[in-house]
């Protein structure tokens, strides 16, 4: 079953509308509570996702060395790339 | 939070593991220069539920031998840089303007992104710099208001766009309505000012 662009556009647009709304339900909360109240559920979050940073992406020391030794980067590749 | 002076935040949030990098790096680089943390960071810092895969320093310009010894430091400390291994040509790329990727040994994320001030938006960002004061810990960032009219005005994806209001509802008492109005009106030009 196709799905019309308008129909398309519509979800995206509810979409926005409802995590801006959570936005600022959060930052309402963070205005009003205790900084140790909003930093420790935060933390949960970016902790979390840190942790799997670590064991999922480490690189052993060699082989980012590697990466750094193949990659060096010049002002020429910066101006033509994005990393 | 509170508000110690117009330019003084106190902040008494639990460091997250974001957070205690940062310190870490900042340790080092303001051993060496003045400095200012815009961007996804900040909005993070004061409770965004999110992360960030790097995190955006403005310095001023500084010499060769005054880089040297930051880079020595820096890396002497456990970090790398990933735009190259050799100081030379890590400053070559700073000193045009390039931002320079700097993370932990091994590791690629968080990395720290530093850039040498270059138009006007930076300069009035560090001169006018927000001071958060974190236990005994002590971080630079760029004005508030410059943040949202940035993002707002020309970064614009939704990811900012919600950095922004968040801001904007975390300090809606608090921000200097006069001075963000000029930022919206004036950010555009004001960033393309060299």
């Amino acid at each position: 079953m196709l799905v019309r662009k308008d129909e398309i556009e519509e979800f995206r647009k509810q979409n926005r509308k409802d995590r801006l709304w959570f936005v600022e339900y959060w930052a309402e909360y963070v205005r009003t509570h205790p900084d140790e109240d909003w930093s420790r559920q935060q933390n949960r979050l970016i902790n979390a996702v840190y942790e799997g940073v670590r064991k999922n992406k480490h690189l052993s020391c060699s082989s980012a060395g590697a990466l750094r030794d193949s990659g060096e980067q010049t002002k020429e590749d910066k101006k033509s790339t994005k990393i | 939070m509170e508000f110690l002076d117009a330019k003084t935040i106190k902040l008494d949030r639990i460091l997250s593991d974001l957070d205690k990098e940062v310190f870490q790096f900042i340790s080092i680089l303001s051993r060496h220069t003045d400095y200012v943390i815009v961007s996804g960071y900040v909005a993070i810092l004061f409770g965004r539920t999110r992360t960030t895969e790097d995190v955006d320093v403005i310095i001023p310009e500084m010499n060769r031998t005054v880089f040297s010894a930051f880079f020595k430091e820096t890396v002497e400390a456990g970090f790398w840089f990933l735009n190259s291994g050799k100081e030379e040509d890590v400053y070559e790329l700073i000193a045009s303007k390039v931002g320079v990727r700097a993370a932990r040994d091994g590791e690629i994320t968080p990395n720290f992104e530093v850039k040498f001030a270059k138009n006007r938006l930076d300069q009035i960002g560090l001169q006018n710099r927000l001071k958060v004061v974190i236990g005994d810990k002590i971080l630079f960032t760029s004005p508030l208001e410059i943040q949202i009219a940035y993002k707002e005005k020309m970064l614009g994806s939704d990811k900012d766009l919600e950095d922004a209001r968040h801001l904007r509802g975390v300090f809606r008492e608090k921000l200097n309505n006069e001075q963000l109005q000029y930022y919206l009106e004036n950010v555009e030009n004001v960033s393309t000012q060299g």
